[in-house]
């Protein structure tokens, strides 16, 4: 193609993103197609993957392929693997993929489908790609070094530290949110209930396949796998018809609870070859496949988008999570625009693996990118539900009243049509008791997936397999994160424990397991609990927590980036890392503050704190329900503090990082780079 | 070097090939074929016996699941 052809084509795709984008941005009479959203998210995607990734790749680091990659020079053949990059990004991809960028569009759609989804995509080209790409880079010149080493070693010994911390919170507060999530979506639920325990045998039986029948055949195992569990969603439908089996499986949301603190601790403990690597491999194939078919239904099914552009809970006063849309719409979406959990990836087994200087670019900026398409799909599934019914799903009974009448009332006098009838029919055809209360934001994803894809395939017959379906796919990656969290967070717990006395570090010992193991499912389980008791629903005030600590991560992952540009003479770039972590610091302390002072209770803790004991005082509460309303309160201070310990990590991070950058400016000393030596690679070009 | 050579021309066969090849890549299911072949072309940096198939899998699962390796 000569050059004028292809200059031709660029503007061509670049006005498709402009006008997309516009699209998405205005107020408009008539709702739009599904169809702008794709083209607005592939457009920007592509030019900026073409130019500005470019650009990073050329200036801002300058990609080296005359210089040996780790994966290289200290090739091991475990760890240390030179990997095709189509290969890497999938690995890279299944990896970055949670439950995150489907959830927190869902919750975000309460204030419209427009801010939302200009985030996802501005967010990620500008923000989340590039603390992708630049963290892999600065890892993978440091023979893959994770995030806490660099910090430590470019910006100091506290930074080093707080990244550590940072690590172990957001991992326990991550887990109770997503654990929450899966408690919510299976509440009362038998037919989900069912389809999840049976992934728990089929996954013993993978793992039992793979470690001593057919040892490290991933393929076979996982092909048996997916059918059975395929099988298992169907056969939900006759344990949901069945009175006795239906009774047997349907459970409250403090019994899901304890099942799911007692899962991860045996999960964490028992040998890894058992049940967590064959779920591991399960969960992958349905993730990816369930991403794939989602992305083929959209643009079959072409939905009209029924939420409106913006809604009046840009106020603050959203049903689904309180707070305004700064700072809050940027703190619930999170993983689907910048993450900073993957710069925990992006600085682990990624960088090794890495066969030359410029494959980076596209593992590190093009998986994210990848990453927030998810999260733009998931968007169009909530909005494509019509917004009575949206916010019937996701509102806590605790707001909009505990009977269905009540809820459809309170929802139509904020402007949302529904009525009791609606959600009762909707909840028969996907096989549910009552889709209303149904936080966290699962339920309203898999209607609004298994809309699009009975739309493909099957039409309203298989509406509730699809369903179940959907709420499967959720449920068995969410498990998987928990797995797989409270595993290395008990080897985290160990490694600190170590230090204290030192047969805890070893991580052999049955009674350092076991204790490490229940010292992590303790903590997070103390805030699935919470949420659970909550009346406001949980999620409310768990995933906010869970988005302050990511970004919280992703503001050290671009302070580490900003310190190297710096030491590498690059200050003219340095806007490129230093921008979004100005963006995402003003983010997380804007949202630290407001959710530990706001007068409003809904979004303050110490104001729900003092709401809670006036009507103690009062004599409002009745004497029964006094003890659950104390620990109400307790609940809300401690996550005001833990909230607070947070945005004094950010706080100091950023003080330390000034420091560090002032003494690199002025301090007329040659700033120290801790970057492995330059060995030429041996590879001759085109290999 | 021959990996990396391995790599490309298992790229230039036909589209099925390369697909099953890619799958078999990015679910592990060939990373002890890869093993044996970077035991092959590098013999002198390995003074033990190569691990057989069921050790490398219990190997790799311990390297695997011992950090961070999935994500929110």
């Amino acid at each position: 193609m000569n050059k004028a052809l292809r200059a031709i084509v660029w503007v061509c795709v670049s006005l498709a993103g402009a006008g997309a984008l516009a699209a998405i941005a205005f107020e408009r009479r008539e709702p739009l197609n599904a169809v702008w959203f794709v083209v607005a998210a592939a457009a920007t995607y592509a030019v900026f993957y073409r130019f500005y990734s470019a650009f990073i790749a050329a200036k801002v680091l300058a990609l080296d392929d005359t210089r040996a990659t780790p994966a290289e020079r200290l090739d091991d053949g475990k760890d240390f693997v030179p990997t095709n990059k189509w290969v890497l990004i999938g690995h890279h991809f299944a990896a970055i993929a949670g439950p995150g960028p489907l959830v927190g569009p869902t919750l975000a759609a309460q204030f419209g489908y427009m801010p939302g989804t200009l985030w996802l995509i501005l967010g990620a080209v500008l923000g989340g790609c590039v603390q992708d790409f630049t963290t892999l880079f600065f890892s993978m010149r440091r023979d893959g070094k994770s995030l806490g080493q660099m910090a430590r070693e470019e910006v100091g010994r506290r930074s080093g530290l707080l990244a550590l911390l940072a690590v172990l919170a957001i991992m326990v507060i991550l887990l109770a949110a997503v654990a929450l999530i899966v408690v919510k979506a299976l509440k009362d639920s038998p037919w989900g209930t069912f389809t999840l325990a049976m992934t728990i045998p089929i996954a013993i039986l993978m793992g039992v396949y793979l470690r001593h029948l057919r040892p490290g055949r991933v393929l076979e195992a996982s092909i048996i796998g997916v059918t059975l569990v395929m099988f298992a969603v169907v056969s939900g439908q006759w344990v949901n018809a069945s009175p006795a089996w239906s009774q047997a499986f349907t459970f409250s949301g403090p019994a899901l609870a304890i099942a799911i603190i007692i899962y991860g601790f045996a999960a964490s403990a028992l040998p890894v070859w058992l049940l967590l690597a064959p779920r591991d491999y399960l969960s992958a194939f349905i993730k990816i496949g369930a991403i794939l078919a989602l992305a083929l239904g959209i643009i079959f099914v072409r939905p009209t988008l029924q939420m409106p552009p913006l809604t009046r809970f840009i106020d603050g006063t959203g049903p689904v999570f309180a707070g305004k849309i700064f700072p809050f719409c940027f703190i619930t979406i999170a993983c689907g625009a910048v993450s900073g959990f993957h710069a925990l990836i992006a600085s682990g087994t990624t960088p090794k693996m890495i066969m030359r200087e410029s494959d980076a670019r596209v593992v590190g900026y093009g998986a994210m990118l990848m990453e927030s398409f998810v999260g733009v799909m998931a968007m169009v599934a909530a909005c494509a539900l019509s917004p009575g019914v949206y916010f019937a799903i996701n509102s806590p009974a605790g707001i909009v009243g505990k009977t269905a009448e009540a809820a459809s009332a309170t929802i139509r006098s904020w402007g949302f049509a529904v009525d009791p009838q609606t959600m009762a029919t909707l909840a028969q055809r996907v096989g549910e008791r009552t889709l209303l209360d149904r936080t966290g934001g699962a339920p309203s994803l898999a209607v609004g997936m298994a809309q699009i894809f009975s739309g493909t395939i099957g039409g309203d017959r298989l509406l509730s397999i699809w369903y179940h379906f959907a709420i499967m796919f959720e449920a068995l990656f969410i498990l998987t994160v928990l797995d797989a969290g409270t595993r290395v967070g008990r080897f985290m717990v160990q490694e600190l424990g170590g230090h204290i006395w030192k047969p805890l570090g070893r991580r052999g010992w049955l009674p350092g397991i076991l204790l490490s193991s229940g010292l992590m499912c303790g903590a997070w389980g103390f805030f699935l609990w919470q949420g659970v008791q909550d009346p406001l629903g949980g999620i409310n005030s768990v995933w906010p927590l869970f988005g302050i600590a990511n970004q919280l991560l992703a503001c050290v992952a671009l302070v580490v980036g900003t310190t190297i540009l710096l030491k590498m003479r690059r200050l003219r770039w340095i806007w490129v890392t230093l921008l979004p972590m100005v963006m995402l610091v003003s983010v997380t302390m804007t949202a630290s503050y407001q959710k530990i002072f706001d007068a409003s209770p809904r979004v303050g803790f110490l104001s729900q704190a003092r709401v809670l004991a006036a009507q103690i005082a009062s004599g409002a509460i009745p004497p029964d329900r006094i003890a659950q309303t104390q620990r109400l309160i307790l609940n809300n201070r401690l996550d005001a503090i833990v909230t607070g310990v947070l945005a004094a990590m950010i706080l100091i991070l950023i003080v330390e990082a000034i420091s560090v950058w002032a003494r690199i400016l002025f301090g007329g000393k040659k700033p120290v780079l801790h970057e492995s030596a330059y060995i030429a690679t041996r590879w001759a070009e085109g290999d | 070097m021959e990996r990396a050579m391995n790599a490309k021309t298992k790229a230039r066969t036909n589209p099925l090939k390369k697909l099953w090849w890619w799958l078999r890549q990015i679910t592990g299911d060939a990373a002890y074929e890869n093993y044996l072949a970077h035991r092959r072309v590098s013999p002198q940096e390995h003074s033990t016996a190569a691990m057989t198939r069921d050790q490398f899998y219990a190997d790799s699962l311990h390297r695997k699941y011992s950090t961070i390796n999935r994500c929110c």
